[in-house]
């Protein structure tokens, strides 16, 4: 479970996030929806321990993540939270299978049993062929089925998407939110952010980000 | 994936910056190599030229300088043969190049008044520089009951094949080609014929030393006579030859101390080259970074892939600037120093070491930015 408890982002006189609590169940699929400017990117950085907020606290499965030191938050980040981004930020040098296997890289895993993994969550989004591909010969949805699974690499029990289909078209941000959903009936926790209200649509819950405050 | 690979992987795909990393530090190290490996023909050739001069360091017995020429020994004394052999005992021997012992004397021949050095091979590996009909001295150096002739002795004696010294006939075995010292006046026998002939046995004028280390950092030649002055007992007086010394010390410790600036500049240069490179590596990889931080990788993991990639440019910039250096050495000594240039294999351990350690510490500050930086802020570069 994810709680969010009275959090307060500032930069100087700006307030990003004002007093903002949330509870999110494990299992859950929760759409943040807002402008541009409303604070809902920076929400979601605070949820993932990326950044410290001014006061409040982010409390994942009973672990206060701002309470740890900045090494063991980064463990904790590894182990249980996976990462969708609007602009895929895949690592232009190495290929598909060597993006996706990065996340099991970074926790230590042997490279033999990495290669493995990697081979079914590629084969799992439909890219069977692509796998020796750097990012820039694969399409734009392409890229961002390799970012889903990179993302579903570390075993994640939470899944943060950050614009997900901002950069896609309608076909292909349907078939992204198909996969997350998929997800999300799988069990994994699904906290997603945009300002698109057909894409809100897929999550159980949605809530409107507006100034730094959570209305609904 | 290891870590190695994620290295591996960025430099082979990013094959342009990957050449650029490795031309900064080849740069450095190309001119360094370059630089020792002309700077140790040149000094090799410098001190070839230098021992030219003659011996640097003569011994004699205490007393009024001998004159050699008109080989009248001021206070009539003489030193032992052995003395020389005593060199050999003295902590820096290894850098005694020659210890060339001679007995002087004149004897009327054919109505010349001619002097007589009796030598031993010593000489010969003294004078590098004698020549017979342009050709190195070998077997016309006098064995037995030879007699070798400098080029004047020669003309002044004609055309002769046989001296006859003391009622003791010498075969001629060479004339020597003009050298432009006392030598050209003189003629040569072996030392003990003189010696046996003269009734000096085992007796000297003087012993002449030529070392090899004539300007090392740590030994010059007023060094080694010190070292040798200690080893005789005190009839013996050791002289190093202050204007030959000081004009090799001068010219060599002159060349040392320039190739030691270049050194220093462009060892100075390739890091500082290394460290822009790796500024502008850190700069341009933020938004990359920030993903790596985002997705979990440790700040340590980002300081260790940094250090990681400056040991591998470091490892192949060392390999590829001592190529690149030595290759100029070969091509551009020969013109520069006179002399032909030899490559030095011993540079190849020594390049890989500076490099590798330039590049670890022009990379130590880029790397810790790289760590330290907020991923937050990095995502948001694009």
């Amino acid at each position: 479970m994810i709680e969010v408890k009275n959090v307060t982002k500032t930069y100087g006189r700006l307030e990003a996030l004002n007093d903002v609590s949330l509870e999110v169940k494990d299992g859950d699929f929760i759409s943040l929806l807002g402008p541009s400017g409303s604070g809902k990117t920076t929400f979601l950085n605070a949820v993932a321990g990326l950044l410290t907020p001014t006061r409040g606290k982010v409390v994942v499965d009973g672990v206060s993540l701002y309470e740890l030191g900045a090494r063991e938050r980064t463990a904790f980040r590894r182990k249980k939270f996976g990462f969708i981004f609007q602009a895929f930020n895949l690592i232009s040098y190495l290929t598909a299978i060597e993006n996706v296997e990065m996340p099991l890289y970074l926790q230590g895993m042997q490279s033999a049993k990495q290669r493995v993994i990697a081979s079914q969550l590629l084969e799992k989004v439909g890219l069977k062929d692509r796998f020796f591909h750097l990012p820039s010969e694969l399409s734009i949805g392409e890229q961002q089925r390799v970012a889903i699974a990179r993302a579903l690499a570390n075993n994640a029990s939470v899944m943060l998407a950050d614009e997900p289909t901002g950069n896609l078209d309608t076909k292909n941000g349907a078939e992204l939110m198909g996969y997350v959903k998929e997800l999300n009936e799988e069990g994994v926790t699904v906290l997603l952010v945009t300002h698109d209200p057909s894409v809100a649509a897929f999550a159980r819950r949605s809530i409107k980000v507006v100034d730094g405050r959570i209305m609904s | 994936m290891r870590t190695i690979d994620f290295v591996a992987k960025e430099l082979g795909r990013r094959k342009a910056k990957s050449i650029a990393g490795v031309l900064c530090i080849l740069l450095g190290i190309s001119i360094f190599v370059a630089a020792h490996t002309i700077n140790k023909a040149l000094y090799d050739n410098a001190k070839e030229q230098l021992l030219r001069f003659g011996a640097n360091i003569i011994i004699q017995p205490t007393g009024e300088p001998f004159d050699a020429y008109s080989a009248s020994p001021g206070s009539g004394a003489l030193l032992p043969e052995v003395y020389g052999e005593r060199l050999r005992t003295i902590q820096h021997s290894g850098m005694l190049v020659a210890v060339s012992p001679k007995l002087y004397e004149r004897f009327e021949v054919e109505n010349v008044n001619l002097l007589v050095a009796g030598v031993t091979e010593a000489e010969r590996v003294a004078k590098p520089w004698w020549m017979i009909n342009r050709k190195l001295v070998t077997g016309e150096f006098p064995e037995g009951n030879q007699i070798l002739l400098g080029h004047y002795a020669a003309a002044h004696l004609g055309s002769i094949r046989q001296v006859t010294l003391k009622g003791q006939t010498f075969t001629l075995s060479g004339v020597l080609d003009e050298t432009g010292s006392a030598d050209d006046l003189m003629a040569f026998v072996p030392l003990h014929v003189l010696q046996n002939l003269t009734d000096k046995k085992r007796l000297v004028n003087i012993i002449e030393v030529s070392t090899s280390c004539i300007a090392c950092s740590e030994m010059n030649i007023y060094n080694i006579a010190d070292e040798i002055d200690k080893a005789l007992p005190d009839d013996a007086r050791v002289i190093p030859v202050k204007r030959i010394a000081e004009a090799q010390i001068g010219t060599l410790t002159k060349i040392e101390d320039f190739i030691r600036i270049v050194y220093i500049v462009v060892l100075c240069l390739g890091g500082f080259l290394m460290m822009n490179y790796m500024s502008l590596s850190v700069s341009e990889r933020r938004h990359e970074i920030g993903i790596l931080l985002a997705i979990g990788m440790d700040a340590s993991k980002i300081y260790r892939f940094f250090v990681l990639k400056a040991l591998t440019l470091g490892f192949i910039g060392g390999l590829a600037g001592y190529a690149v250096g030595t290759l100029i050495s070969m091509v551009a000594g020969p013109q520069l120093a006179d002399t032909p240039v030899s490559p030095i294999l011993g540079l190849l351990p020594y390049s890989m070491l500076i490099s590798t350690a330039l590049c670890i510490i022009a990379t130590i500050f880029p790397a810790r930015r790289a760590a330290r930086l907020d991923a937050v802020e990095a995502l948001r570069e694009v």
